[in-house]
C-alpha cells in the first residue's frame, strides 16, 4: 500500500499497530477461563485416567503410611476410599460441575 | 504373529556401567538425541533467513510459536510468560518424539512411563516451588476450600492432598497409555495384513490394511493431541500455582 508511506498516515498507522496487538494480546487475563473442550470419547478417557490415578495416589499412601506407623491393613483400606472420593471429586470438577478450591460463592453441589 | 510388544524393548547401543548404575546409551536415549537434533535445526534452520514475509519453513516455525504461546496466553494470562521458553521445550520435545515414533523401525521414547513420569515430575515439582515462591505459605490454603463445615475440613483437606498429588501420575500415564495403546494397536493390524494375506490369498489381507491406514492417521492426530494435552495441562497447572484463586 503505497499511502502509507506519507508521515501523515503515521498515526493512522500505530493506531493500526496498536489495535492488532490489543487483539493478539487480549485484555489483561487473570487465569484460565475454562477447560480445553474435548469430545465424549476423550473426556471420559481422561476421566478413568484421572481417577486411576487418585485412587492409586489414596492407595500408595496409605500402604506407605501403614509401613510407617505399623497400622498394618487400617490406613490402606482409609485412604483407598480418600482415593476414591478425591477421584470423584477430580472427576466432577474436570466435568465443570464443582468449583475449584478457593473459589468464593456459588455452591458446589452442582 | 510377531509379538507387539517387541517394538518398546530398551536395547543397550553403547555400554557404560559405574559399578551398579547402568548409564548405557539406549536406543530410547538415541532417538530423544534425534529428536533435540531436530527441533534444534528445524527451529534454527526454518528462521535463518529471517524474513518478513516468511517462507514455507519459516511460517512452519512461526505457526508453532504462536500455537504454543497462544495456549499459554490462553490458560495462565500475561503472568505466564516467562515460563513460555520451558512450555515451548516441553511441547516440541514430545511433540518431535510422538511424530519420530511414527516413522516405521523407530523407537517411540514417549512409550515409557518412566520418561513421562519424569517430565510430569518435572512440572509437578517446577509448579509447586513456584507456587510457594509467589505466595509463600499462603499456598498451602490452596488444599483448603471455601464454605466447607469445620467439621469435614480435615476429611477435605486431605481428599485435596491426593487430587494434588494425582497430578503428575495422571499427567504420565495418558501420554504414555495413549502412544502404547496406540502403537500396539498398529503393530497388531500390521502383523493382520501378513498373515489374512497368505492364508486368504492376497485379498484377505486388505481389509486389515485399510484399518491400518486409518489407525496410522489416527495415531498421527494422537500424536500432536497428546503433545498439546501435556501442554495445556502443563499450563493449568501453572496458572493455579500463579493465580491461586481461578
Amino acid at each position: 500500500m503505497a499511502d502509507q508511506d506519507k508521515p501523515g498516515d503515521l498515526a493512522a498507522l500505530d493506531a493500526r499497530i496498536k489495535a492488532a496487538r490489543g487483539e493478539r494480546d487480549g485484555p489483561e487475563k487473570d487465569g484460565a477461563s475454562g477447560r480445553p473442550s474435548m469430545s465424549g470419547a476423550g473426556f471420559a478417557l481422561r476421566a478413568g485416567i484421572e481417577m486411576v490415578a487418585c485412587l492409586g495416589v489414596g492407595a500408595g499412601l496409605g500402604y506407605f503410611l501403614d509401613d510407617w506407623l505399623g497400622t498394618k491393613p487400617w490406613l490402606l483400606a482409609l485412604f483407598f476410599l480418600l482415593g476414591g472420593a478425591s477421584g470423584v471429586m477430580t472427576v466432577m470438577r474436570l466435568a465443570g460441575r464443582l468449583e475449584a478450591p478457593g473459589d468464593p460463592g456459588k455452591n458446589g453441589t452442582g | 504373529m510377531d509379538d507387539p510388544l517387541v517394538q518398546f524393548k530398551i536395547k543397550r547401543l553403547i555400554e557404560i556401567k559405574f559399578g551398579t548404575l547402568d548409564l548405557s546409551f539406549t536406543n530410547s536415549s538415541a532417538f530423544m538425541l534425534i529428536a533435540i537434533i531436530a527441533i534444534t535445526l528445524f527451529t534454527s534452520l526454518s528462521v535463518r533467513s529471517r524474513a518478513l514475509v516468511p517462507g514455507r519453513w519459516q511460517s512452519v516455525a512461526e505457526l508453532a510459536y504462536e500455537f504454543v504461546a497462544g495456549v499459554l496466553r490462553d490458560n495462565v494470562g500475561q503472568a505466564g510468560r516467562p515460563y513460555f521458553p520451558f512450555i515451548f521445550s516441553l511441547f516440541m520435545f514430545i511433540l518431535f518424539c510422538n511424530a519420530i515414533g511414527m516413522i516405521p523401525y523407530t523407537f517411540t521414547v514417549t512409550s515409557h512411563i518412566i520418561v513421562t513420569f519424569a517430565m510430569a515430575l518435572f512440572v509437578f515439582v517446577g509448579v509447586t516451588i513456584i507456587g510457594f515462591w509467589k505466595h509463600g505459605l499462603h499456598f498451602l490454603a490452596f488444599f483448603v476450600p471455601q464454605g466447607v463445615p469445620k467439621l469435614l475440613l480435615p476429611l477435605v483437606v486431605v481428599i485435596e492432598v491426593i487430587s494434588f498429588l494425582s497430578r503428575p501420575i495422571s499427567l504420565a500415564l495418558r501420554l504414555f497409555a495413549n502412544m502404547t495403546a496406540g502403537h500396539t494397536m498398529m503393530k497388531v493390524f500390521g502383523s493382520f495384513v501378513g498373515l489374512l494375506g497368505s492364508a486368504a490369498f492376497v485379498v484377505g489381507g486388505l481389509l486389515p490394511l485399510a484399518v491400518l491406514i486409518a489407525l496410522t492417521g489416527l495415531e498421527l492426530v494422537i500424536a500432536f493431541l497428546q503433545a498439546y494435552v501435556f501442554t495445556v495441562l502443563s499450563c493449568l497447572y501453572l496458572n493455579d500455582s500463579l493465580h491461586m484463586s481461578h
